[in-house]
This record gives structure tokens, sequence and C-alpha cells, in this order.
């Protein structure tokens, strides 16, 4: 009874920022039943390494993390927890120390994690013990603009998150390496399904999307991913219908957009394709210049 | 109306209903009463557009209860009454920024413009692009413009735009590829009552123009609480 009664107890901790790094957020797996009035599903882009994280902590499977983007934030933690990052390779030290992908370590008051950046793939996850405590919104943690105060993380900002004492002896000796986890960023099919728009497209068109490879261009974040090769388009703009991640547009230049999960829930360029999660997952580690293919499951 | 309705499986949980119609009132009245049925076999909200409805955890079993619903549906005309809600719009040139070069466009006077974009009644269809961002249809065929040429970064919160057939209020700070042609002090979405929209779908709406005297007024009195457009119940 006594230790029960202990379980509950939580002591409250976190992180203050010392640097930024480049677009870092809180996300879990986003906010979907608003997409009627118009607000985005936003949540982690790579749903494979978010889930990943929380399970080898043991946590809960929608506890947020923090989704890190090609550079990493420095943090200074302020009591005893537990973090493992997975995702993207990205060097990361504790107090000067190279640490592990992949492995849960103890973090304690005063020590620096200092997560530096993505030598391979372009996202990778931060998870806590419990996940952090940052605000919720309309069902989610996830950071998204418009809904959520901040949507990056800025230099001294203080990311809470509750440590539960309970578990100290109990999980350190289930710390996990995982050696065989797949590495999905020399992959590069992605499986796709028709969309609406599919048929309208002339059977040239439909050729080059099923066949041809294509070029993650410099303009890729939250929002979307552009391809650097032009396709000679000839369908024209739809009235505004329903997309969501994953949802690849064609538009009136020729060129593919495949959005994700920062998105908006309706948009006017005609649908090709559609991601499917794995796909997204996939994507979501493609940086500018490396290449993919589409494949119909 | 009873339009053809095709049913597409876009993922394992996603799916979407399209009629296969031009949009119209007519359809958007078909659209609400068969989502309000579909709802009730549906866990996640349901989101329409012109011609569409988005279910999300689209089960397999959820799939033929969806299919089983619309072959079987047939719309009845419903005594449903919407609103039509007067919308204060500053056209001044200070704050909206391209209303002079938008003019200069379609060759007309910025009073011209004026007129033209105060005089219909808008129907709304629904929400989407940003949250609470409205589609409306009903823009003056006079006022129809390619977007420009060069989208800007950041159009403020409240911006009333045109962009092709269509014109908007922006609910928040958004990059933009229309012509800012006005600005709207009213809120139209807040975070802290997500399901209190100030536009919802079937609602009409006429802009009103103020000046940028009464634009301040307004502002202040919303600032206060002391606002709310006036409203009249208007049959669809």
């Amino acid at each position: 009874m006594i230790n029960s009664h202990l379980n509950e107890r939580v002591m409250r901790g976190n992180f203050t920022v010392l640097r930024a790094g480049i677009a870092t957020s809180v996300q879990d797996l986003g906010r979907k039943d608003h997409r009627n009035i118009g607000i985005p599903v936003a949540g982690v882009l790579d749903t494979q390494a978010f889930t990943i994280a929380n399970e080898l902590l043991g946590n809960p499977v929608n506890a947020s993390v923090l989704e890190i983007q090609l550079k990493g934030p420095s943090l200074l933690c302020s009591c005893t927890t537990r973090v493992v990052i997975t995702g993207a390779q990205i060097e990361v030290k504790r107090n000067a120390r190279h640490l592990q992908m992949n492995k849960v370590y103890w973090l304690k008051e005063g020590d620096i994690l200092d997560i530096g950046k993505v030598t391979s793939g372009v996202r990778s996850y931060l998870a806590i013990d419990g996940g952090f405590k940052t605000g919720e919104v309309l069902g989610s943690k996830s950071w998204s603009k418009g809904i959520t105060k901040t949507n990056v993380l800025l230099r001294d900002q203080i990311v809470p998150f509750f440590f539960a004492k309970s578990n100290l002896g109990a999980r350190v000796k289930k710390a996990i390496i995982i050696n065989n986890l797949q590495n999905t960023t020399n992959e590069d099919v992605v499986a796709v399904s028709k969309h609406i728009e599919f048929d309208s497209c002339s059977d040239d068109v439909q050729n080059i999307l099923l066949s041809e490879r294509f070029t993650v261009s410099r303009l890729y974040n939250r929002m979307a991913i552009q391809a650097e090769e032009v396709i000679p388009n000839t369908l024209r703009s739809i009235t505004s219908g329903v997309t969501i991640p994953g949802t690849v547009q064609l538009t009136p230049s020729g060129r593919l957009v495949i959005l994700l999960n920062d998105c908006a829930v309706s948009g006017g360029y005609p649908r090709v394709l559609q991601v499917s999660k794995e796909g997204l997952a996939l994507l979501s580690q493609k940086r500018e210049g490396d290449t993919f293919s589409f494949s119909i499951v | 109306m009873q339009p053809e309705i095709h049913f597409f499986r876009l993922t394992e949980s996603y799916a979407i209903l399209q009629c296969k119609a031009r949009p119209s009132k007519a359809l958007l009245k078909f659209i609400v009463q068969l989502k309000k049925e579909l709802q009730e076999v549906c866990e996640r909200p349901l989101q329409h557009t012109y011609t569409e409805i988005g279910i999300d955890q689209c089960s397999a079993a959820i799939e033929i209860k969806i299919r089983n619903i619309s072959n079987q549906f047939r719309y009845t005309q419903d005594d449903h009454i919407a609103q039509m809600i007067e919308i204060p719009v500053c056209y001044d040139p200070t704050l909206a920024l391209d209303i002079e070069d938008f003019a200069q466009e379609k060759k007309q006077s910025v009073s011209q413009i004026v007129a033209l974009h105060t005089k219909p009644n808008y129907l709304v269809y629904f929400n989407g692009f940003l949250p609470g961002f409205p589609y409306l249809l009903g823009l003056d065929e006079q006022l129809h413009c390619p977007r420009k040429s060069t989208p800007v970064l950041k159009i403020p919160k409240g911006t009333v735009a045109i962009g092709g057939d269509q014109t908007g209020i922006y609910p928040q700070e958004s990059p933009a590829g229309w012509w800012n042609i006005g600005h709207c002090p009213l809120p139209l979405f807040s975070v802290s009552k997500p399901d209190n929209l100030l536009l919802n779908a079937g609602d009409h709406i006429r802009f009103y123009a103020v000046s940028l005297e009464e634009h301040a007024q307004i502002s202040d009195e919303i600032k206060n609480d002391k606002f709310s457009p006036k409203r009249t119940s208007y049959a669809w």
C-alpha cells in the first residue's frame, strides 16, 4: 500500500533550452478531431521512430517527444529522468561524452544534453520518461502555428516534464540497445495508392509518376516536400478538395508537392497519389538531393 | 439534387466520398444533410468541401455502413434556418495594401471595387485552408483576378482578399498570393472556443464598408467584448 502511494508521487522537472537548434518542436500523434474547422493534424512525421522511442522508455503510446530537424538543441536538465533518441542518426553528448542512438540513458540535475547535427536523414526524436508536460491544445500537445503559443523551440525556453520516481530501480535494468533497427534512409521506394485525379492525368503523366525517380528539392519543411523534377502537366486546378498528410499534388507548373502533417486540410491542386503511412515516415527522412520513386500497393 | 456519389479509399484509415456535381447551394445542402447522417456511424468529425466528405478512421466495417447510407440517401427539403451575418470591412488603402494595384489591374476605381465587393450575398461553403477560414462563393465576376505573380510572406490576421474567383478572410497571419483588398476586425476563430466559429457552412454573409475611424472603434469594442455583428435569420 505504502509503495503504491509512493508510486503516484511525481517530481516536476524541466529542460532549459541553452541552444534551440533548427525548428525543434514538441510533437505527439497530432490533433485529428478538428480538421472540419480547418485545423491541421500536425504531429510527428516519422511515426516509426516516435513509436520506438516511447516503447524503449515504456511510455504511453502518445507520449509527446521533441522532434529535431537537422540540428538539435542543447538542453540543461533540472532533475533525474531517462531519455532516448531515435530516428535520423545524430550526434548526441551528455556533458561532453558521446551517447548512442536507440539506447536509454539517465540524466540528472545539472546534466547538459547537447544534440548536434543529423548525419544521415532529417529528423530525430528525443523521448523522455512519461513524455513532455507542455500544454495540451484541442486534444494534442503537438506544436502548430496559430494553435499553440509557440511552434518552434526558442532559446531560454523552459520545457517541463514530470519524472515518475516510482520506477527508478525497476527500469534501469531494462535499458535496451536495438542494433538492427530498420534503417530507412537507404530505402527509396514510397508506397502509394492512386488519388482521385490520377485517372484524369494523361498516360504519359501516369507513366512518369509510377516509373521515374524524383529528387527532394530545397523546398521541404513540415508542411510539404516539393520535388525538383518538372512534369509536363496539362491538368488544371480543381475546386478545393480534401487534402491529408501524404496527398501528392501536381501543380499547374508541373511540380509534385507531397503534403506532410502541417498541411492545410483542403487544397485546389489536382491530387494524383496518396502516400501510405510507412511511405510518409520514409519520406520524412529524405533531404535535399535525396531521390525516391513511387510504387502502387 | 441527387448527385452520383463515388467512394475513394486513400489509406487504411482514410476515405473520401465525392459527389459528381459542380459546387452549388443545392449541392451544399445535400452534402450537409448527408454528412449529418454519416456522422452517426463515424467516430471522428467528418470534414466537407465543395463536393467531398472526408472520413478519417474509416475501417472496413465503417466503409460498408458509409456505402449503404450514401447509396440509399435521398435529400429531403429541410427547414434549416441559416444566418445572414453583416461583416464590417475597412477598404482604406492604409490597411488594404493591394486595393489600389488591384483596382488598376481591373481598370476600375477603388470605390467601384468596394461597391462590387459589398454588393453580393456570399454563401459560406466550409472551413479549410487555415483554422476558421471560410470558403465563400458569390464573388462578382468583374472582381475575378488571377493570384499575384509573387506571393507575399505575411499578410495580417483579418485580411480580406481576392484570388481567382474567390474571396475570403484570413483568420491568422499567413503567406498569401491573394490580393489584400481590405481588413475585417472580427476574429474568425479562437483556440479557446474552437467550435464557436464566426462563420459556418450554410451561413450567408454580406460585407459593409467602414472607415478607418469606424474600424478602430469596432476593434476597441471587440477588445472589450462589446461588439457583435448583426445577424438575421435567413432561410436557405
